[in-house]
């Protein structure tokens, strides 16, 4: 929208800088840092329960971890640096059947009823492999093929 | 019974007791019965900016301390107004004079006598703060519309979110159109986002303040003031909850002021 006003000051007053958002924005940064400093716990139960839900999935050294807000370009970040020692290899394979797979693509082929079953969740092994990195999937869907002939 | 309403801000000389005079005022002149409190203790102003300096006896420390025999004794009664009296801050004392827990017990005691109880609180977050929190059913923040300002807001709004004092409203004061219109000043909408809470009002920059508080004579009572009807606004707020939301303060370009040059000769007392 064309707005008079500015346009009427650009003329008669001037050229004058925009410092409305440089207040806004610096504000929302220094807000964020503020509220997370001001309450001496908040970083500390973060800092908890993070620990709490990581070594769910993998075996961490707390000691060396850090945790803190960083800023980055413009932005607050929150910025962990965690060693992971090992992953448990069953919570692993847990957390990859516990989320609802996709509904299969039309072009795909059902898994076949007497296929392998994972003994975690009884559903067939293919489910449990779609939810796998594209690329560990793939690769298991090749060795399937090779055999099948 | 009444209610008890801090006025706070966390930094100094934002407004809040040129905010506390004006609401008080205007509730008065409303017709509810009001009680303002300088919780100022060792700062004395609102006698001043209400034009009640010349008759303290008694003030708020005498009271806790049981100086006097009740707290009616220490109230000063403004005699422009059926209904609204003041309890004067101590001038001599420390802000430790008085404790949290004998403010909630004063203030449970001062609003089963009025309808309206109003704090106006020191700057700072410090044990004049908490005094004149303790008490408070419900808290109003100034702030203005600078970086500063805001932040020491939000800190407030933490204090008073973990005290409890839940739905803190927000006044912000000297706000300049026309600085906010050329992108030189946060706009209303940049503040209410920042500190996401309720907005109750805005009051106009408006040089009418100083030579209300000159005169001892709070803007509200001004009909031609435009800081004065931006408080009348916040009261019918306060009275209402289900009051029309915030509108924008009165514009001052000179085609407004020039309006406003001709409706006040025609139709008001209080032009100057
Ligand atoms: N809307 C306004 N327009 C112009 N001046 C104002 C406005 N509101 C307040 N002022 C001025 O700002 C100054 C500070 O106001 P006031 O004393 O009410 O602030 P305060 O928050 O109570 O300060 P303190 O923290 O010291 O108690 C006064 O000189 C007052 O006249
Ligand atoms: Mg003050």
């Amino acid at each position: 929208m064309f707005d008079f006003f500015s346009f009427f000051n650009r003329i008669f007053g001037g050229p004058r800088e925009d410092t409305r958002s440089a207040a806004r924005d610096r504000l929302r940064l220094v807000l964020v840092s503020d509220r997370a400093t001001v309450a001496p716990h908040l970083m500390e139960s973060l800092r908890n329960e993070l620990i709490e839900v990581i070594s769910r999935y993998m075996e961490i050294d707390t000691r060396s971890m850090q945790m803190g807000l960083e800023r980055h370009e413009g932005a607050m970040a929150l910025a962990a640096n965690i060693p992971v020692r090992s992953v448990h290899r069953s919570s692993a394979e847990m957390a990859a059947v516990s989320l609802s797979p996709p509904p299969p693509a039309p072009h795909q082929a059902q898994p076949e009823a007497s296929g392998p079953v994972d003994p975690v969740s009884s559903r067939p092994a293919e489910t449990a492999a779609r939810l796998e990195s594209p690329r560990l999937a793939a690769r298991r869907r090749t060795r399937r093929h090779k055999r099948r002939p | 019974m009444g209610k008890v309403v801090v006025i706070t801000s966390g930094k100094g000389g934002v407004g809040k007791t040129t905010c506390t005079a004006n609401l008080g005022a205007g509730l008065a002149l409303d017709g509810h019965s009001v009680l303002l409190v300088d919780g100022d203790i060792g700062l004395r102003n609102l006698d001043l900016i209400m034009g009640l300096e010349n008759r303290i006896v008694f003030d708020l420390v005498d009271v806790v301390e049981k100086k006097c025999r009740t707290f009616r004794q220490a109230l000063i009664k403004d005699k422009r107004f059926e209904n609204l009296h003041l309890l004067p801050a101590a001038q001599s004392r420390d802000k430790d004079a008085v404790s949290p827990e004998q403010m909630q017990a004063l203030c449970a005691e001062l609003k089963e006598a009025f309808d309206f109880v109003l704090i106006d609180s020191p700057a700072g977050i410090e044990h004049g703060f908490r005094n004149a929190v303790a008490g408070a059913d419900e808290a109003i923040v100034v702030t203005n519309p600078e970086v500063s300002a805001i932040r020491d807001a939000d800190r407030i709004v933490g204090l008073l979110e973990a005290q409890e004092k839940s739905n803190p409203r927000l006044v912000i004061n000297r706000y300049k159109q026309d600085m906010a219109r050329r992108g030189q000043m946060l706009s209303i909408q940049d503040v209410k986002e920042i500190l996401g809470i309720e907005l109750l009002g805005i009051v106009p920059e408006d040089e009418g303040i100083v030579s209300a508080s000159n005169k001892g004579q709070p803007a509200v009572m001004d009909r031609a003031s435009r800081a004065g009807e931006a408080y009348r606004q916040i009261v019918a707020r306060l009275v209402d909850p289900t009051c029309p939301p915030v509108g924008m303060p009165a514009s001052d370009s000179w085609m407004d002021r020039l309006r406003r040059v001709f409706t006040v000769s025609v139709g008001s007392s209080g032009a100057h």
